[in-house]
């Protein structure tokens, strides 16, 4: 096999600024989470404090277009209370093609507790990357615990360690 | 494995603020290759070969660490063939690629790797990168078909390379998202 030295393939993939187009599959995780946080405290407003980093459009499954999504609940709060977070992170949601006009696509979701994400590249590949609880990979709470994910039609392929 | 017959590596300009530190009890090249090498050259030598190491030099010198210092190694052993006929070593899923920590070496068959340093938020604060070492490994590691992407991610524990490992039971909430999700 020949070493190949090509650094800048790894270069992180450039981000979209938020936006909830009505009618998307993340307009439907807001709109959940909204009726969550109203539903712990039916007298409160059950606002939802939604960070700039929450929702991010960019490109998972590698077809060049940033209509997928990652929702971030580590950067959405509920007024009423702490409803989703803790040690290990909050919901991370990655969204394939979630745009308005493939909110019935019935294309892959993944729903994981996670603590951040980046996504990156791996050659032409972008690949997301997902801190969890240490524990996630057999070591203390504090160690680094990354998944390294990528989307096919059929759904996400995540690696697990004894399985190579 | 599909052609990611590729290994990468990344510049990291990150390791140039840390003062360098050596990793305990880093090996020499040579030793590095031979510690790597021996459960092939053993397994080649029970079938009654001898194992002759790739033409291409195996080694590249890298830090898993974090600590500043090029003195681990990723040993690949691509190329390395157990004569006098008993054929190249790897398949399909590639061959083995191996890290070297000090005496520590941690294995994996797979076709091309790269180090990336990642920097995560915990707690609303930016932690310190994390240096991972990503492989990209046969899809059937995904429960998959062998050419779909697949992918390991290790990272240094200051003991051993550690990876994605949850226990079945803890499980419940992974890969397989609920039905009735958006």
């Amino acid at each position: 096999m020949k070493r190949i030295l090509l650094g800048l393939l790894l270069a992180p993939l450039p981000a979209q600024a938020q936006t909830i187009p009505e009618g998307s599959r993340v307009a439907l995780v807001i709109g959940a989470a909204q009726a969550e946080c109203k539903a712990a405290d039916p007298d409160a407003p059950g606002t939802l404090d939604i960070q700039p980093a929450a929702i991010t459009w960019t490109d998972l499954d590698g077809d060049a277009e940033r209509d997928d999504a990652i929702v971030d609940f580590n950067q959405i709060y509920c007024a009423s209370g702490n409803l989703w977070g803790g040690t290990g992170g909050a919901p991370i949601h990655a969204l394939i093609d979630a745009a308005p006009s493939d909110a019935t696509s019935g294309k892959p979701v993944l729903v994981l507790t996670g603590l951040d994400w980046q996504v990156i590249r791996f050659g032409d590949r972008p690949l997301l990357l997902m801190a969890r609880h240490g524990t996630y990979c057999d070591a203390t709470g504090s160690d680094p615990c990354v998944l390294a994910i990528t989307f096919s039609d059929a759904g996400p392929l995540i690696a697990r360690a004894g399985e190579n | 494995m599909r052609p990611i017959a590729i290994a990468l590596t990344l510049s990291l300009s990150l390791t140039t603020a840390a003062p360098a530190l050596a990793t305990t009890g880093a090996l020499p090249k040579d030793q590095a290759i031979a510690l790597a090498f021996a459960a092939s050259s053993a397994r080649c030598a029970a079938e009654g070969g001898t194992l002759r190491l790739p033409e291409d030099d195996p080694a590249t010198a890298v830090d898993l660490t974090g600590d500043g210092t090029a003195d681990d190694w990723i040993i690949n052993e691509a190329g390395a063939f157990c004569g006098p006929d008993l054929g190249f070593l790897g398949g399909s899923g590639g061959n083995y690629i191996h890290a070297v920590v000090g005496t520590s070496v941690s294995s994996w068959f797979g076709g091309g790797w790269a180090i990336q340093d990642v920097a995560f938020l915990a707690e609303g604060e930016v932690g310190p990168p994390a240096r991972i070492l990503l492989l990209a490994v046969h899809g059937a590691s995904c429960n998959s078909f062998g050419a779909a992407p697949c992918f390991i991610a290790a990272a240094w524990d200051e003991e051993k390379m550690i990876s994605y490992a949850p226990e079945p039971e803890a499980s419940s909430d992974d890969d397989t998202p609920p039905d009735d999700q958006p």
